[in-house]
This record gives structure tokens, sequence and C-alpha cells, in this order.
């Protein structure tokens, strides 16, 4: 299952074994569970509003039979259900009032497979938001150091992976896929259902591989783009524009190089989502383990290796938890 | 005599007191035409006259003509209505050119076209409040509003308008440039924040402390506030996250213990001061390993919302994927919150989730380690 903050809900998807999948809104304010797509209308769901008992479903059927789609918060009214096992974004619009529902808009495809293969979602990050529309009351309570935060999602991070049919490995690393959400909403047609790649994907997006272990992390603004990274990344199309019209001079921002990938794609994918990398001259963030940012706090987390308080190692995986002695955090404040 | 039946300029704003011999050239909006229309003037007589309007400004002005020849049923009409709208405010015509003078001679009517127009600041002189009467239909452009209406208008642009129009004129280029709380509009939206401020911050300081913090995340260099804390005390972290500034961390000891989580107030904290954890243990879950974990921050109370679907509960599929069938075992979505405890307010939730707790051996309340 995925769960999701989003404002005062919660998007939870969850699937079982054999990836039937259901989209549930909780307002983890009121307690109240509501189903928003399910496959089935008897479907039987709590509703702790009706004192714990179950209550019938909404009429919408979603039959979904190979694959977990997962739920994508994309603004407060906008969900994307990442659907690899058809090789696209369904996007949705999240209506709350009368009753919470998902009413699908159109389809995004992704880039276009190769006969024979397979899209595997991995997963999916954003940029740090609130999770409280309140958010702003409750700084002002709380004493504040910098007033400024940020209350919108600019860029969505997926993961995929490539598989050919009959075969066990997957294909070369794992693909990121950055996904402008300005660019994203501009997208949405009204007239179309089906929008293929080449009519929003290069223009909205920067697709490019990566190394499959950790998945992507923001860092306030900034991605790290690869695991291990010196820089970190900046898509913001209202800067390229804002700095474009304003000096007129040659912009530090840059867009990527097509890629030929015949393997698995039927034709290299170029994409033009521009970008601009920093380097990360802080010796203590880049070597920390993992940093976690909003746009007022920056903080490095250095997992401490057993009599090696200075050894710094970088795995994550299960095994190496037992040797960590502690965390070494340190904090920065922006500005 | 003569009058102005209808005129759409584009009138530069006037401030202040124009230099002597200054002109200050107006240009047609479209094609609009001035239609002048009277009877044939004397030799070496006034042509007539005729008035502009601005907005609250009578300006008497200099033009030219083009003129070309009309039926007089016509010109008599319109001359009997514009003579009683201008028989108040008008000031003599220029003289025109001689060549003109013998076409309009040889004519009964004559339908005259401005082609140009210029006013002379000299004469630039309130003659009177334009009235219903007197006041000539016209356009007036965006520049002739104040500079407060304008600044008000052009924060509604969204930035990429804003952007745009800066670049259409001088005047409005020095209006968002040198306006602190268009410039800090312009650069909150384009950088997508908010702030926190109180509503009479004043906009320059704003504008400042934006500047500095974007600055400081462009350049990725950050002021140091707590150093090399060590929280040894707690093993195996899986990960921590960063919300509405609490740090949290989240570890899972194992199947059988209680998920452990914990928190630090990063607002509430001093500089170069020890961060101060709170260490919160959940209770012990049947699931743990289908248990996720996410956190919502609002009002100081730090709610951990954990959730847990036992497998195999979903009704059964055909292959034609067409659900025909659902399970006689009712599917749960179990779901749990936890409050902990800044504020010490129970969660309105929280009871409601101790039936849960119950009736499925999944939760006990947060306790304190």
């Amino acid at each position: 299952m995925n769960a999701e903050v989003l404002g005062d809900h919660i998007l939870v998807t969850v699937w079982n074994c054999s990836c039937k999948a259901v989209v549930f809104l909780v307002s983890w304010k009121t307690g109240t569970v509501t189903l928003v797509s399910g496959f089935s209308k008897f479907y039987p769901v709590l509703n702790s509003h009706e004192s714990l008992k179950l209550r019938m479903l909404p009429e919408r059927l979603t039959t979904l039979h190979k694959a977990r789609p997962m739920a994508v918060s994309i603004n407060s009214s906008l969900v994307s259900l990442v659907e690899d096992y058809e090789n696209r974004l369904e996007i949705c619009k999240l209506e709350l009032y009368p009753v919470p529902r998902l009413q699908t808009l159109c389809f995004l495809e992704l880039p276009p497979l190769a006969s024979g293969v397979s899209n595997f979602f991995l997963d999916a990050n954003t940029e740090w938001v609130p999770t409280s529309k309140s958010y702003a009351r409750t700084r002002s309570s709380r004493g504040c150091h910098l007033p400024f935060y940020s209350s919108a999602i600019g860029t969505i991070a997926l993961r995929f992976q490539y598989q050919l049919l009959g075969k066990f490995h997957f294909i070369d690393d794992s693909y990121a896929l950055i996904i402008s959400v300005a660019a994203l909403v501009s997208a949405i047609p009204t007239d179309v259902y089906n929008v293929p790649w080449e009519d929003w994907g290069p223009s909205s997006t920067h697709f490019y591989a990566i190394a499959p272990a950790p998945p992507l992390r923001p860092l306030g603004p900034f991605w790290i783009p690869t695991y291990g990274s010196l820089v970190v990344r900046q898509y913001d199309p209202r800067h390229t524009r804002y700095t474009l019209l304003m000096s007129g001079d040659k912009l530090p921002w840059q867009s990527w190089p097509p890629f030929n990938s015949m393997e698995q794609f039927q034709y290299g994918i170029g994409t033009h989502l521009p970008y601009r990398d920093v380097m990360m001259e802080n010796k203590v963030l880049y070597q920390s383990t993992y940093n976690v940012a909003d746009r007022e706090w920056v903080v490095g987390i250095t997992s401490l290796v057993r009599g090696f308080f200075d050894c710094i190692f970088r795995c994550e995986s299960d095994h190496s938890h037992r040797q960590v002695a502690g965390h070494s955090i340190t904090v920065y404040h922006v500005g | 005599m003569c009058a102005v039946r209808s005129l759409r300029l584009a009138v530069p704003k006037v401030t202040g007191s124009p230099g002597p011999g200054r002109h200050s050239n107006c240009k047609f909006v479209h094609d609009d035409r001035l239609k002048f229309l009277g009877p044939v003037p004397r030799p070496n007589g006034p042509l007539g006259v005729f008035y502009l309007t601005t907005i609250g400004l009578l300006q008497p002005i200099n033009c030219s003509f083009k003129g070309e020849k009309t039926g007089w049923p016509v010109a008599r009409r319109h001359w009997q209505r514009q003579a009683q709208l201008s028989s108040e405010r008008c000031v003599p015509m220029p003289s025109i050119k001689e060549q003109d003078r013998r076409v309009i001679g040889k004519s009964k009517g004559l339908l005259l076209t401005l082609t140009s127009v210029s006013m002379d600041p000299r004469q630039f002189e309130y003659k009177s409040k334009p009235t219903p009467e007197n006041q000539v239909a016209t356009t007036p452009s965006l520049l002739d509003l104040s500079t407060e209406l304008l600044i008000e208008i052009l924060a509604y642009l969204p930035p990429a308008d804003m952007v745009s129009v800066q670049r259409t004129c001088r005047t409005i280029r020095d209006i968002v440039t040198g306006t602190a709380y268009l410039q800090y509009t312009l650069l909150a939206n384009i950088n997508r924040v908010d702030d926190l401020l109180p509503p009479d911050f004043p906009y320059s300081e704003r504008l400042e402390l934006l500047r500095c913090h974007e600055q400081s995340w462009r350049d990725l260099q950050f002021n140091l506030f707590a150093e090399g804390h060590n929280i040894s005390d707690v093993q195996n972290i899986n990960f921590f996250t960063l919300q509405d500034s609490y740090l949290i961390y989240v570890c899972f000891p194992g199947r059988g213990w209680g998920l452990q989580y914990g928190y630090t107030d990063l607002c509430s904290a001093e500089r170069n001061k020890e961060l101060r954890w709170v260490h919160l243990t959940m209770g012990e879950s049947q699931y743990p390993d289908s248990t996720r974990i996410v956190f919502a921050v609002d009002h100081g109370l730090v709610m951990a919302v954990r959730f847990c679907v036992p497998f195999d509960s979903f009704p059964e599929c055909k292959p034609d994927k067409r659900v025909t069938a659902v399970s006689k075992t009712p599917t749960w979505l179990s779901w749990s919150t936890w409050h902990s405890l800044n504020s010490r307010r129970a969660h309105p939730i929280h009871l409601q989730q101790h039936t849960l707790c119950h009736s499925h051996r999944f939760l006990n309340s947060p306790r304190r380690v």
C-alpha cells in the first residue's frame, strides 16, 4: 500500500497480491474514510462517520488486473494514477464535495515502448509542501526564523524500469521522469482523452537513466539527480523564462540531449524541460547519508558506524543497519 | 464652426509643466477618423474650432486633414448636431493649407479626415470640467490611470504576464521595478513561496528577506544552526522526514516490536543548542510488514498515521477480469492514528480508533520511552 498526505487528507492506494487496487481518501482530521476509486461497487469499506458500519461504494468501476497503480498528488485537486501496465498516467480530478471521487480527465502516454517491453513503476517523489492548509497559522504561533514556505509542488519525480517479456532481468538502469507540474497542468486537454507522449512529454519532462538503487530525493526546490551526486538540480520553467526575459543573457539552464535506446523504446527519447545544476560545496551535506529539506531548513543526516564514528557509509539496506551506532544530525537554516 | 464627432486617441500621460516648445504627439488608435463637417469656410477665415477631451483635461490641439467630398444633405445634418455640442469649449482651429482651402471652397460639403494631431504643451490648461454635454467619446489608454491604480492592476497579473508587460514600455517597466509590492509579488510567484509575515510588514523589507532567502538557495549557502547532534539511543532508524519544521524519525524494530518514531521541533530549537527529541513507541502490530506511516502536522499536533491491510481479503476476480464474487471475509482498511503531544491534545479520531484497536488487536496509544 501507499499513503500520501494531501492537505487535510491522506490519499491511500491499496492493492493486494493480485495487483487489484483501490484508492481511498482519509481525512486525518475527522477520521472519514472514503473510497474514491474502487474496482467493485460491492466492495465494503469502513466509514467511521457511520459508526464503523460498512457502506456501499459508488459506481465507479476500475479493473486493475496486471500491476499496481499508484496515486500521486499533483496539487490539491489533481491526482495522477501511475499505470505502468498501460504505460501511461491517468490524470484525475479529485472532487471532495459532495462525495469524494476521482474523475478521469485524460491519459498521458509515457515514452512509447518497443515491442515486447514492459514498464515497471518503482516509486514517486514530490517536492516538499506543508501537509496542512493551516500551516501559516501553525507556524506563526510557534515562532519562525524565516517566513517563507512553498505551498505548491513544482515537480514530480517518477522512476521506472523496463523489462523484456519472458526475461527476468531488467534492461539497463532505472529511468527517472521529472515532470513539471505547471507544464503538466497546462498540457491537460479539454477535448482529447488520450494524449500521445510527443504532445506533452518532451516539453514538460526530463527523462534520463539513473542508477537503480535509491529513490530520487528532493532537497528544497532542488533534486539530487543521481545517487552520490555532487550537484543538485533545479527544474523551474518560471525561473527560466523570467531570467531569459529580464536579463537576456545566455542562461545556465540546459536541456538534456535525446538518448537512443532502441531496446526498450520505439525511438530516441528527447526531453526539453530546462534545468540547472548547482555544485553542492557544503561537505557536510555532500557527505551525509542523506539530506532532508523544506524551504527553511536543510538537515544532513549521517549514519555513524559502530567504532568508526568518523566513517560514513552510504548503504541503506537492512543488513547495514545493524552496524549503525547512531545518527549525527546537522541542521542548517536558510537565509 | 466645426466640431469633433468622435475621436479615439492614445494620449500620453502628461505630468508636471512641459517645457516651452515641446509638443506631445498623439497617435490614432486603430483607424478612427475625425470627421469634420461644416459650411464652406470663408477665405482666410478660421476653418472652425474643435476640441479634444482627455480625462479631466481640455486640450487645444493642432491637426492636419485630408479632405474628401461628401453629399451636402449629410454634411448639413451632422453640422447641426455638432454645432450644439461645440457651443462652449471650442478653440480656434489652426489654419490649413491653401490648396485644401481651394478644395473646400469648391464644395458644398466636405468630409475631412484627421491624419495627425499634436498638442502644444504650453496650451495645456484646464478649461472646464467635462460634462456629459461637452464630453467627446474617447478611449483612454492604460497609462492615463494613476500610478496607484496601475500598481493595483499589475498586481493581478500572473508572473509570466507581469514579466511580459514590463517589456511593452519603459513607464510600466519603471513602475514594476520601482514598486516593492510588485517586485515582491513577482518574485514570490516565480519562486513559488508564500510568507508568514504580518500584514503590516513593509514590502520593501519583505522583498529584501525574500531576495536573501532565494540567494541562499541559489548558491546553496546555508547558515549552520545546530551541528553534530547524535540520537544514538535510537537504533535502526529507517528514515527521517521533515514536516512543517518538525524533524521526524521512524524506525521499524522488527516483527512483534512496537514501532518507534520521534520528533524535534526545529522552530522551537535554539541555535547551537542540543535538539530536544520526543521519542514515542507505538503499540505492537500484527502486520508490521504491511505497514506504511505518513506524518501530517497541524497546529502543533504531530500525527503519525499507520495503515495496515490484511492480505488476501480482496474480492476474487475471474479471468475475464469482471468482478463476479465477493469474498466472505470482509475487507478492512485498518488505520490508526496517534497524537504526539506537542499540544497534549487528543485527536478527534483517536477515540474511534480505540474501537478498531480493540477489535483488531492492532494498536495502543503511544507511550513515551
